[in-house]
């Protein structure tokens, strides 16, 4: 009978001795409940959690309900222009308050006893209130910290956490690349694709910076591609960037602290890109090393634990709800320039469902490819995956691109094969796991 | 999962005591999660585990995926007609290898980032190799990982997790000679016939197995199944084997009984009325000729469920089938069933065996699902904990030890007889072995 593994040793699940050319992951991470509840506790409930865009959030009264771990949460927008997040769960019998995923109410009245509540939480409405009642007693709880980096809002349940900005870190100035194409900021554009995937949270989040899988799991996306557009109906914008996909370009990976992760690929045509439109404009607002950051490096970033910033055939920002070890659910949303031409939308949107659709032909080949791995992790006695790809070639530090735009990674990697980037990932998670570092 | 069981407890759950006519199973066993925990360690992911038959897996690359316990393998045929059984895992990153449930394939590879493998676990290639590693990789380290053990008898393949274990032979006791019965059938081989079918049984993998050699179940279970049979064979076109003997359902018309066979492993088996039904009574000469008639008999003249421990049930009443029970949870069981036939038996017999199989033991058909409701409803009614006991002491008079004298024209020993299929006895060992199994796992 298996134990499991947490009650022994959680040291003995990450295998870190990178001077002997090893790193690797006991797979029991991925498949054991008990280590699952435990990142619950320890992970999810103690660090800065993605909740949503400021655009999801733009007036007073918009409301956003997500999940910080498993517990129920909803960001409104107050009337001075401020945020505030909510546990979602009436004071009275818990009730969840908010009537849809997103929406705007200067007031929410509970569904189930008629018990209201104003937009700074205040319980101003007892239904059938005796005299005397403490409605303060009533008010909404706030979660314990929120903060937004240029509109990409976050929260954390634990109040002892570093500022956001810190805990992004060298993150931010991936972020800053997407944030900086409009004047006007970003805006996430209307409507959104919810997904299960029977598979561990953590091989989605190695997924979305993993670029050794492209050339297998997604070649059927490059062939069908190319198949189309070798019929001379996409051209321009309507084409897609697939030398990425292909290979034989410069890549690099890093791993920018905090587990935090990113990878880029070189666009061989980068004027297929919708940003493209604006090359002009970003030469005279941006330093030449940003606008060839945006134009011509296709980037995947992903924030710890729980978000994911893609900006290569199209922009995106993906969110990961974890269920259970075996299971995952995802929503992913088109975040756009404000002010881009119509021309460009439109191809940003057929690009963003070519790829990252459930029903689009990239995202279905990754979602297999999880599970498949997932299951395959069910075979206990073959117990490791190695992540030591390019173990013996990465630089400390930042290497010339990095330096160039001027983020400090802690590792830099040479080609976007290379999973050297994962042992930040899993030294940060095995350090909040034995709850050595909050946040 | 119904409340934990202490490690201590698993003893007290199986209440044996023959002598003074007790044989009872605490209805836990069917509910406790750690119970199951304990029995996928100690059993399914320690013991022979039936995986496939040789058929599936005829030709050179020929590949098929199963489970040992939660853990997914394959079976891989070699250049050199061998079998090995590997981790369904990818060394790399753990993805599953097999495309697809069976299949041909002389390399695998990870549909994932493109690892290869040979035919025989070797890891042949790594995309980007020269790029990821440095000086003095070995790629060798990658390959693939045997199981603990592999071994067919008779064209049924088994493997273990654990290398350390009694040899396959030894394991399957006097079962052997009811393999024999099915597998001598025909010179050429069996066949597992093209296409398979999985359902899910909401209740305990313990129950499915019961039931596989429950007599006594079936005159009230398939009550409906037997005279939905009889009525349409009274209109034309139901004659010879195309005809189902129900006698055996219906009416005790018939001589049948039962067989603890030791080490877990029991069968039932009654008369068939009449022969003919049979697609195989259209070799009956041949078989009298191969073999002497006491296990003609055998062969053909008496229809048999068998359960080789744990989950392998290979019946030859209607038709011929091999069914498998995966135990998913303590709750939850999938049930796989191939048709299982004489690869030369004629078109007539072929057709009558299919239709058979397919009215009786398809889950569309009219008897198995009969039999997946009286399974969901006994697990639902094990919740019941104030009701604690299961009870198997039906025939416990009228045990005999050892073997009857039908058992000596089969050739084979059992550890009890007994004259009824309605009879409990034949679960005892099964029972005895399953609390040992058990209570290895607790270290107690």
């Amino acid at each position: 009978m298996y134990e499991s593994i947490i009650q022994r040793d959680l040291d003995a699940l990450i295998d870190d001795r990178v001077s002997d050319g090893m790193f690797r992951v006991d797979r029991a991470v991925y498949t054991d409940e008990a280590i699952f509840e435990q990142e619950v506790s320890r992970i999810f409930e103690n660090c800065w959690w993605f909740l949503c865009h400021e655009s999801q959030v733009a007036n007073h009264g918009d409301y956003f309900w997500t999940d910080i771990g498993d517990q129920p949460v909803f960001v409104h927008r107050q009337e001075d222009g401020s945020l505030k997040c909510f546990i979602n769960a009436c004071s009275h019998r818990a009730a969840i308050l908010t009537p849809f995923k997103q929406g705007n109410a200067k007031t929410l009245t509970c569904r189930f006893h008629g018990w209201t509540y104003k937009c700074d939480g205040a319980c101003i409405g007892v239904k059938n209130e005796e005299e005397g009642t403490e409605k303060g007693k009533f008010d909404l709880r706030e979660i314990a910290r929120l903060e937004s980096y240029k509109g990409f809002v976050f929260g954390c349940l634990n109040s002892n956490i570093c500022s956001l900005e810190d805990w992004l870190g060298a993150a931010k100035p991936w972020i800053d690349l997407m944030v900086v194409q409009s004047p006007e900021g970003l805006e996430v554009v209307p409507g959104s694709s919810t997904y299960k995937t029977d598979g561990n949270w953590k091989l989605q989040a190695e997924n979305s910076v993993d670029g050794y899988h492209v050339s297998t799991v997604h070649r059927v996306f490059a062939h069908t591609i190319a198949a189309r557009e070798s019929k001379g109906e996409y051209t321009g914008i309507k084409k897609t960037e697939s030398g990425r996909i292909a290979g034989g370009v410069p890549t690099a990976g890093y791993s920018l602290g905090n587990g935090h992760m990113s990878i880029w690929a070189q666009h061989t045509t980068p004027e297929v890109r919708p940003i493209w439109e604006a090359k002009d404009r970003l030469e005279k607002e941006l330093s030449p090393i940003e606008v060839e950051w945006i134009l011509t490096k296709g980037r995947n970033l992903y924030l710890f634990p729980n978000v994911m910033l893609m900006d290569n055939p199209s922009t995106q920002i993906r969110v990961m709800k974890p269920v259970s070890a075996n299971r995952v659910d995802i929503t992913v949303y088109c975040v756009a320039p404000k002010g881009e031409s119509d021309k460009a939308r439109a191809g940003r949107l057929r690009k963003f469902e070519d790829f990252y659709l459930t029903a689009g032909m990239a995202t279905s080949d990754d979602i297999a490819a999880l599970e498949d791995t997932h299951e395959g992790s069910m075979a206990r006695d073959a117990k490791w995956s190695e992540f030591k790809r390019g173990i013996r070639t990465f630089t400390r530090g930042a290497d010339d691109d990095a330096k160039a735009l001027g983020f400090e990674p802690e590792v830099s990697s040479d080609n976007w094969d290379h999973e050297v980037l994962y042992h930040g990932f899993y030294r940060h998670w095995l350090k909040m796991m034995k709850g050595e570092q909050a946040g | 999962m119904d409340g934990m069981t202490g490690a201590p407890a698993v003893g007290n759950m199986i209440d044996d005591r023959l002598s003074e006519g007790v044989f009872r199973v605490d209805r836990n066993i069917y509910l406790d999660d750690a119970v199951f925990q304990a029995e996928l360690g100690s059993i399914f992911e320690a013991d022979w585990i039936f995986l496939c038959h040789e058929s599936q897996v005829k030709n050179p690359g020929d590949y098929f995926a199963a489970y040992l316990g939660r853990q997914p393998v394959f079976v891989h045929r070699q250049e050199d007609g061998s079998l090995k059984g590997f981790l369904n895992a990818c060394s790399h990153r753990g993805a599953i290898l097999t495309p697809t449930q069976q299949g041909n394939a002389k390399t695998i590879s990870c549909r994932f980032h493109g690892w290869t493998y040979r035919c025989d676990g070797a890891c042949i290639r790594i995309k980007e190799e020269e790029g990821g590693y440095g000086e003095n990789f070995d790629r060798s380290a990658y390959d693939l990982r045997e199981i603990g053990a592999i071994d067919s008898y008779k064209g049924f393949v088994f493997g273990s997790l654990s290398p350390d274990i009694q040899s396959l032979e030894v394991f399957l006791g006097e079962s052997k000679r009811f393999i024999d019965f099915v597998a001598d059938q025909c010179s050429p081989g069996m066949e597992v016939l093209p296409g398979s079918q999985k359902y899910m049984v909401g209740g305990n993998w313990k129950m499915s197995t019961e039931n596989a050699v429950d007599g006594y179940h079936t005159s009230t279970v398939h009550r409906v199944f037997a005279s939905t049979v009889r009525q349409r064979e009274a209109r034309e076109g139901y004659e010879g084997m195309m005809r189902t003997e129900t006698g055996r359902l219906a009416k005790k018309t018939v001589r049948n009984g039962c067989y603890d066979l030791g080490q877990g492993h029991m069968v039932i088996w009654a008369e068939r009325d009449p022969v003919s039904t049979s697609p195989l009574s259209e070799a009956e000469e041949r078989l009298e000729k191969e073999n002497p008639t006491g296990k003609v008999n055998w062969m053909l003249r008496r229809g048999r469920n068998l359960i080789i421990f744990p989950s392998l049930m290979i019946n030859d009443f209607a038709a011929t089938q091999i069914r498998t029970f995966r135990p998913i949870s303590a709750d939850l069981t999938e049930v796989t069933i191939y048709c299982l036939a004489p690869s030369d038996e004629s078109q007539e017999a072929r057709y009558a065996r299919l239709r058979k199989f397919e009215d009786f033991f398809m889950a569309s058909g009219m008897a198995t699902s009969d039999d997946v409701v009286a399974l969901e409803a006994t697990h639902e009614g094990s919740r019941a904990r104030k009701a604690k006991w299961g009870e198997f002491h039906r025939g416990i008079g009228t045990l005999v030890q050892g073997a009857d004298d039908l058992a000596a024209e089969g050739g084979f020993t059992p550890e009890t007889s007994n004259s009824s299929w309605d009879h409990e006895t034949l679960y005892y060992s099964f029972y005895r072995k399953w609390r040992d199994k058990v209570a290895q796992a607790w270290g107690g």
